[in-house]
């Protein structure tokens, strides 16, 4: 036991050393510093701040719970586009660099191996969209969330994490390209935001493919909340897609050739 | 080597009827190969399957037919415990970059689960000064002491070394030769080396295999294998090698002749010895030129140049 507590220590480590290390980590905080960014850059001329006139401020501030609210899950949405780049680093590119020849060699199971890529993805990503999550919610919501609420956005939140990342582990170890990871993951990600933007788009179908935006509009009873019933199957749904996701990459990256 | 009579325990790795194909392109054809104990270098032109046939014992990649045992376990289905026993470096190895030397080979040991220390490893390297410096800043020469100590990381019994001396100077070529040796020597660790420095190999091995077009076309021990190969071989030690040359050429039977330094000839003929040395004696003194000594003598690149010819 606590020679496979080292050893997946010591992975964790060398992993965190390939694909998680300058310039990466920072590029990821400069995307999300210019996201936000750009989000309060855009919600500022919206309303006029820079015209003098105090009244759009007024009438601006009157609003700004659930315009926060509906851009906070704009900007939470465009962060799960780093699930695809991250992907792309940490399992598509050692086909390329070669990491894979070398570390495979090394007394580790391919099995474990992929696990500690994807799932430091999905960990990194998913804690970082839970907090920010944590701290908008009760900040737009009306009425204080219950735990109940909070808890069901979070698990919402790690499952759309966990569909992205499964959809982008599949196209990398298929693909072993780290563009095509990447511009499959985006495609993906497009054809999901456009679905959800579709009049009478189904809201079960709606649930399992971005439970995150799901939840939060069904915690804030927003236009599209779907009924409990409709959201408990989809998300379980969307647990079984991810599994057979994950476990059909495994399959792959089992017998693919490095 | 193959076809010899060995005992079960020495053979440390067993290649049996194995083949892979890349689309159209034959990479190995109906391969056999036994490995004994010992230092075999592993010998081929570019393309000739050396390092597919790697690549199938580590793991990396899966034979279309065939199969093959390192340390008597299955490389397909024993392959976690073959990786705990045995090290590799292979060509073009790729580690962290932004990682230091120390806390990496600490985490490869702890893959390992190993009692060797960072330390230690440098310490076997030469690289012990260069512990704190991150390898994406170490010149190509240390990173190839940085995979020549990872693939010890784990106390092994065999040791795969993919040109271990590209990128050294000639002190560290030496050095690493040595250690080698050395290892095999002290503590029994076997390996296998593939190189294109044949002189290195010859130094080195105490066994050798030659793969062409994907098949193992001879392999034995070292000594065997060349005087086998190599019995036209002639070496002729003289004064001025250049004076010499044209008129060796005309020699009876003489298929090859050629001029390896100033005073050194290398010649491959049909004649005998008694036959080459009184035609090389005439012409010599018909030249003015000294006959320092002839004997039958062949490197390993001689034998390579027969087997591949």
């Amino acid at each position: 036991m606590r020679t496979k507590l080292k050893r997946i220590l010591s992975l964790l480590r060398i992993e965190i050393g390939v694909s998680w290390r300058f310039p990466i980590l920072e590029g990821v905080a400069a995307i999300l510093f210019f996201g936000f960014l750009m989000n309060s850059l855009s919600m500022g001329r919206e309303t006029g701040f820079s015209t003098g006139n105090p009244q759009p401020v007024f009438d601006f501030l009157d609003g700004l719970a659930p315009l926060m609210l509906h851009r906070g899950m704009m900007s939470f949405n465009t962060l799960v586009l780093l699930a695809p780049i991250l992907v792309a680093i940490a399992v598509a590119r050692p086909f390329e660099d070669g990491f894979y020849r070398t570390h495979l060699t090394l007394p580790v199971k391919r099995l474990t191996l992929l696990v500690t890529k994807a799932g430091l993805v999905i960990l990194f990503l998913a804690g970082l969209l839970s907090s920010a999550i944590m701290i908008t919610i009760p900040l737009t919501y009306p009425l204080l969330p219950t735990v109940a609420d909070l808890f069901l956005v979070i698990v919402a939140i790690w499952l759309f994490i966990a569909l992205q990342v499964s959809i982008s582990t599949l196209i990398a170890v298929q693909t072993k390209r780290l563009t095509t990871t990447v511009i499959g993951g985006i495609v993906f990600w497009s054809v999901n935001m456009s679905l959800l933007g579709l009049e009478g788009y189904p809201s079960i179908a709606a649930v399992i493919l971005n439970p995150m935006t799901a939840a939060t509009e069904f915690i804030t009873q927003g236009h599209r909340a779907p009924v409990i019933a409709d959201f408990q199957l989809g998300m379980v749904i969307s647990l079984m897609i991810v599994v057979v996701l994950f476990i059909l990459s495994f399959m792959i990256f089992e017998r693919t050739e490095v | 080597m193959r076809g010899r009579e060995v005992t079960e325990s020495s053979i440390m790795v067993s290649v049996k009827q194995m083949t892979k194909k890349y689309g159209t392109l034959i990479a190995l054809d109906d391969t056999n190969l036994e490995i004994e104990s010992g230092i075999l270098g592993l010998i081929g032109p570019n393309g000739a399957g050396k390092t597919t046939l790697l690549r199938i014992l580590l793991n990396l990649a899966r034979p279309d037919s065939g199969h093959a045992q390192v340390l008597g376990l299955d490389t397909k289905t024993d392959s976690f415990e073959i990786r705990r026993r045995i090290g590799i470096l292979h060509e073009h190895p790729s580690f962290p970059e932004a990682v230091s030397v120390r806390d990496y080979l600490q985490d490869v040991c702890g893959l390992y689960n190993s009692d060797r220390t960072p330390e230690s490893l440098l310490k076997l390297v030469d690289l012990e000064y260069a512990a704190d410096r991150k390898i994406g800043h170490l010149s190509a020469g240390m990173r190839q002491r940085v995979g020549i100590a990872l693939a010890f990381a784990g106390n092994p019994e065999i040791v795969f070394l993919d040109e271990p001396t590209a990128n050294l100077d000639v002190e560290s070529r030496e050095q690493i030769l040595d250690l080698i040796f050395e290892l095999h020597q002290k503590s029994g660790v076997s390996f296998v080396l593939i190189s294109h420095i044949l002189s290195e190999l010859e130094r080195a091995c105490t066994h050798v295999a030659f793969m062409q077009s994907g098949r193992i076309i001879e392999s034995g021990q070292i000594n065997d294998v060349i005087s086998r190969l190599t019995q036209r071989y002639y070496r002729i030690k003289c004064s001025e090698s250049h004076l010499l040359i044209d008129r060796i050429r005309e020699i009876n039977g003489t298929t090859s002749a050629r001029i390896l330094g100033p005073a050194s000839i290398s010649l491959v003929t049909d004649s005998d010895y008694d036959d080459v040395r009184t035609r090389v004696e005439q012409i010599a003194t018909s030249l003015g030129v000294t006959i320092y000594s002839l004997e039958q003598a062949a490197t390993l690149e001689d034998a390579y140049r027969e087997v591949i010819r």
